[in-house]
């Protein structure tokens, strides 16, 4: 009884205390609900993160790859190696058995970017090639201040070089198109909703509700284990729906590591 | 006698006990020995992960400024010391020394505009500053781990087993300051 109010009492402060994980003086956020969009700069426009969020999704799904965007003002004298490294850990970017996961982080004042590489895809993204992302998608454009179309076209110039590691014939536009399919922000919210719901019914009809009993008790256990570290602690991680997970009110990573592997560029 | 009985039957179960947790943390030191080793080695495959970048490197520079032959010289002798050390404390040193030697050699692109758009130049340039970068967190892993076992060898009462079994303090991979210079060209221009 006792440990559980002290787990209870752990829980609150992580919850607490996780938009901003603290260390070495430097506070490194946590991520957003939308866990693929952390546009804290404000330099992305609606539309762009809507678009990076679906397609981030999509990509998450088939290949359990999670490609996460961060914006910041400062890098608060931290390099901003050192920053994505921690950024990345933290949030566990990627599966956690592939580690495939991709961090693009733009420190807007610094005027410095990095893709921070995932060990899983350090064959799909060797640093030289994520240094020429940047030099050819990127940088050009965050030099005339339009970071959203900047951040775009890195972000697509990766999303597809993981599809074709995963051998999946998909690609994304590398050209910025304007988007004018009938899935406003708004209906692509309520499918996902309606299908959880319908998820649920069917779960319930056919299965007599064994996945809603399974996933109860991994949360459950989950919470009771103590996750160490306690860094994005809500909601179901891997195993939930597709990975990703819609627990605590969002996204948030599988788990993934990286060993510092990736390229930085400053314009 | 049946006093007798029971101070012997006490006796046993604290010698169980003192056997039963003398075991858990030999293990557990045992456990915490390979993490430090197993953090060597992934500091090791990065060390030769860069080493072996270093020729390639080295040729493509060339090609543009054959004539900056003091570079050269210095690199090949930071890399023949790191080939030659043994201690952790030996590698950490002549590993910086070897970054050091790199970040000048890449520092010469701003002289050689040719050099510096050259796409090979470019690509190895970004291998090596992410291979920096690798040895950096491999190096901070290992540290973690390290300061672990060495901070269990010296708590009570694993101590005692510590000293029993040999266990030995191991060497913090640190260089002198400075060692976190990550060897950078700027492209920008």
């Amino acid at each position: 009884m006792k440990t559980r109010k002290i787990c209870a009492a752990l829980l609150i402060l992580t919850v607490l205390l996780a938009p901003a994980v603290k260390a070495f003086g430097v506070d490194y956020p946590g991520h957003t609900d939308n866990f693929y969009v952390n546009d804290y700069a404000n330099v992305i426009d609606a539309e762009t993160e809507q678009y990076i969020m679906s397609v981030a999704v999509a990509l998450e799904q088939k290949t359990k790859a999670q490609v996460v965007v961060l914006t910041i003002g400062s890098l608060d004298g931290d390099s901003i190696e050192n920053y994505a490294y921690r950024v990345f850990t933290n949030w566990g970017i990627g599966d956690k058995d592939l580690n495939n996961g991709v961090l693009i982080l733009v420190a807007i004042d610094d005027r410095k970017s990095r893709i921070e590489v995932g060990y899983g895809l350090e064959g799909a993204l060797p640093d030289g090639k994520t240094g020429r992302i940047q030099d050819d998608y990127m940088l050009p454009h965050f030099r005339e201040n339009d970071y959203a179309t900047g951040i775009k076209k890195g972000f697509q110039a990766i999303v597809n070089e993981i599809y074709q590691e995963y051998g999946i014939d998909e690609t994304v536009e590398v050209e910025p198109v304007p988007r004018q399919r009938e899935t406003s922000p708004d209906s692509d919210n309520k499918f996902a909703v309606w299908s959880i719901i319908l998820f649920f019914i069917f779960d319930w009809l056919v299965l007599r509700g064994r996945i809603t009993k399974f996933l109860l008790m991994m949360f459950l256990l989950g919470n009771r284990g103590g996750r160490g570290g306690g860094f994005g602690s809500g909601g179901f991680k891997g195993g939930g729906f597709g990975g990703g997970g819609f627990g605590g009110g969002g996204f948030s990573g599988g788990g993934g590591r990286t060993g510092g592997g990736g390229s930085s560029r400053g314009w | 006698m049946k006093k007798g009985a029971l101070v012997l039957l006490v006796i046993g179960v604290i010698i169980a006990i003192l056997v039963i947790s003398a075991v858990g943390s030999y293990n557990s030191l045992v456990a915490k020995s390979e993490s430090v080793n197993t953090a060597l080695s992934q500091i090791d495959n990065q060390l030769q992960r860069r080493n072996d970048l270093i020729p390639n490197l080295v040729e493509t520079v060339k090609g543009y400024a054959a004539h900056e032959e003091e570079i050269f010289t210095n690199v090949a002798e930071a890399r023949a010391k790191l080939a030659g050390a043994v201690t952790v404390e030996e590698t950490a040193n002549a590993s910086n020394e070897l970054s050091n030697a790199l970040s000048r050699l890449l520092a010469i692109a701003e002289n050689y505009p040719e050099l510096k758009a050259d796409a090979s130049f470019r690509q190895l340039a970004d291998e090596l500053a992410g291979t920096e970068n690798r040895i950096a967190v491999a190096r901070m892993q290992y540290n973690e781990v390290a300061r672990d076992y060495n901070t269990a060898i010296k708590r009570f009462p694993t101590v005692i087993i510590a000293s029993l079994f040999n266990f030995e303090k191991v060497e913090y991979f640190e260089a002198e300051e400075g060692a976190r210079e990550v060897p950078k060209v700027d492209f920008t221009s």
